[in-house]
């Protein structure tokens, strides 16, 4: 076997690890910003992506950046909600003989809640709050991390009795 | 006959300049510029989303207003040097975690309560103004509508005051 297939075949072996790298670095994640980031609309949703040392949420054509080193508190929790958005609302109120409140315990989820509190290139102080489906934010948290955000002493915070909603 | 002369004894009096003078009598304070500083929680358990809605949620109000040309956040060293500047702090009293699921279910219990004590300081430390304040949810809508509830009775207030 040649010197350049041998190059070629490791180039080739490494290509899932490189693929795997990205889709873990960039993982586009299908989240709500409550409030707090920049150019965005309260309760919007949007992609969720970590790259190039940035956080970076898109909703539309509005997209804000927030430099992972600039992160100083990421505070995780989690809350039972109720599903079902504005039409959900709607027909808990329409539905006669109390159907809406039978409607209310069964359009129950359980979320995640990402706090993130940073300071911008002025000292100012933000808050970011955002909501995804069970199980994400701590792999939001993990690569959050990873890429550089500095987390207080206090965090994690300990495993508390589960909310009620 | 009677009531008649009862309502233009009223209407009189709420037209009189003493009425008048009653409304205006507390004087307005003024400034160019708030800072809005963290909220504190003191003692009181909160969750840090709480906090942090109440803080935004307030400099998005604040900002509504109009009352100011300039609002910096907490810590924003733009905000050092402005003469006129008046500085927002809030203080967490006690705080109520409901349930959402509860109050759609009952109407009647689940209310998510946040009580404060807000105070506004001038730049030599003198208290403006403080008052204590409510936010809370009682039917439909999340948690943390408690929050914007207070945010808004904070924003009133302001706006009352100058």
């Amino acid at each position: 076997m040649s010197k350049s297939s041998i190059f070629a075949l490791s180039i080739l072996s490494s290509l899932p690890l490189l693929a795997r790298e990205s889709a873990l670095k960039g993982m586009p994640l299908n989240v709500r910003c409550l409030m707090g980031l920049e150019n965005i609309k309260r309760n919007a949703h949007g992609m969720l992506t970590i790259q190039n040392d940035a956080m970076q949420f898109a909703a539309g054509q509005a997209v804000a950046k927030v430099p992972v080193k600039s992160i100083d508190g990421i505070f995780s929790g989690e809350e039972m909600t109720q599903s079902g958005g504005t039409a959900g609302v709607i027909t808990k109120i329409a539905l006669p003989y109390g159907g809406g409140r039978a409607l209310s315990l069964l359009l129950r989820s359980k979320i995640d809640i990402l706090t993130l509190t940073y300071h911008d290139d002025n000292g100012a102080f933000h808050g970011a709050i955002l909501t995804m489906p069970k199980g994400q934010g701590a792999q939001v948290r993990a690569q959050l991390v990873a890429g550089g955000a500095h987390v207080s002493i206090a965090e994690p915070l300990p495993p508390q009795p589960e909310k009620k909603q | 006959m009677i009531r008649r002369s009862l309502l233009a004894v009223c209407a009189l009096w709420l037209v009189s300049p003493v009425h008048a003078q009653d409304k205006s009598a507390a004087p307005k304070l003024s400034a160019s510029a708030i800072r809005i500083e963290q909220v504190e929680a003191g003692d009181v358990v909160i969750p840090m989303e709480f906090r942090v809605a109440i803080y935004e949620s307030l400099l998005d109000r604040v900002r509504q207003l109009g009352k100011f040309k300039q609002v910096f956040r907490s810590g924003d060293r733009q905000a050092e040097g402005v003469p006129d500047l008046v500085t927002l702090k809030t203080k967490i009293e006690r705080f109520e975690e409901g349930s959402q699921t509860k109050r759609e279910v009952t109407t009647v219990t689940g209310a998510t309560k946040v009580d404060v004590s807000a105070t506004v300081v001038a730049g030599d430390g003198r208290v403006l103004l403080e008052q204590n304040l409510t936010g809370k949810v009682r039917f439909f809508g999340e948690n943390l509508g408690a929050t914007h509830d207070l945010a808004k009775r904070i924003a009133k207030l302001l706006r009352e005051k100058f």
